[in-house]
């Protein structure tokens, strides 16, 4: 499939931006929001945490191992669950298993299969219906 | 009254799409931009003479970071969704029970009741009967 080099970028772009780079915005994002509105004007936090690097030093040592665990935690026992919510709201996914499973065992009609045939080819051709 | 409705779930996803993948990212960087130059740069000796305007600050920042987001996508598409695509098809066990009973009815290893078994449960995905799932 040929797509237009401008795509292609924009597609990158956003897969550096929300998959990478938006982690450092929001991290400083939040960081310099929390020293500078919370910790610097309560003398107890400000006590606790003196500067500015080492507030952020402290956040991301303890961010970045419970991000990790959190996701960990994620992918062994709530990933199975949303794919399969995920799946069970995709019509389309199930029409297409459903009329190759007819196809197999002969309960698909020719026109069944000529429509199915036409569905997928609008979808390749980007065609809506 | 069944076509309305669907008519605002379509709008309400074609916002959603809007929103979380263009205008979100204008709203992150503007967020960044502010928070940034008011409570780092602005009143820091060193950094202020360097960045002495919000828009210079601006500009530099755009100019730097949308090469650098496509470098990283364009990495993150070439070495890392296939590690993604892999964890997430791992964790699919609907997508793995479709292939597999299409397998099966292929090598003549489902019964008859297998089949049916299936062809119901897709049949209401396909009609979106879930609840009788």
């Amino acid at each position: 499939m040929k797509e237009g080099w401008g795509r292609r970028r924009w597609w990158e772009f956003r897969q550096g931006h929300t998959v990478y780079l938006i982690f450092v915005l929001t991290f400083i994002n939040f960081i310099l929001i929390a020293y500078r509105l919370l910790i610097e004007r309560v003398t107890f936090f400000k006590d606790l945490v003196p500067e500015l690097w080492i507030f952020a030093l402290m956040f991301i040592l303890v961010y970045v191992p419970a991000a990790i665990l959190i996701g960990y935690w994620h992918r062994r026992t709530q990933l199975r669950v949303e794919t399969t919510i995920i799946n069970q709201q995709n019509p389309v996914l199930a029409k297409m298993i459903r009329t190759l499973l007819d196809v197999q065992t002969g309960k698909a009609s020719q026109e069944e299969i000529e429509d199915f045939r036409d569905m997928l080819k609008r979808i390749e051709n980007k065609h809506k219906k | 009254m069944v076509f309305q409705k669907k008519i605002l779930r379509e709008f309400w996803w074609a916002g959603r799409m809007g929103h979380a993948i263009y205008l979100t990212i204008s709203l992150g960087f503007v967020n960044f931009i502010l928070i940034t130059y008011n409570f780092l740069i602005d009143g820091n000796e060193i950094l202020e003479t360097v960045l002495s305007e919000i828009w210079i600050f601006s500009i530099i920042f755009l100019i730097l970071y949308i090469p650098v987001s496509i470098l990283i996508g364009r990495w993150h598409s070439n070495t890392q969704i296939h590690v993604d695509m892999e964890l997430k098809m791992f964790e699919d066990p609907i997508l793995a029970r479709m292939i597999r009973t299409l397998l099966d009815v292929q090598t003549g290893k489902a019964s008859q009741e297998e089949i049916e078994d299936f062809r119901n449960a897709v049949l209401k995905i396909e009609k979106q009967e879930n609840d009788k799932l």
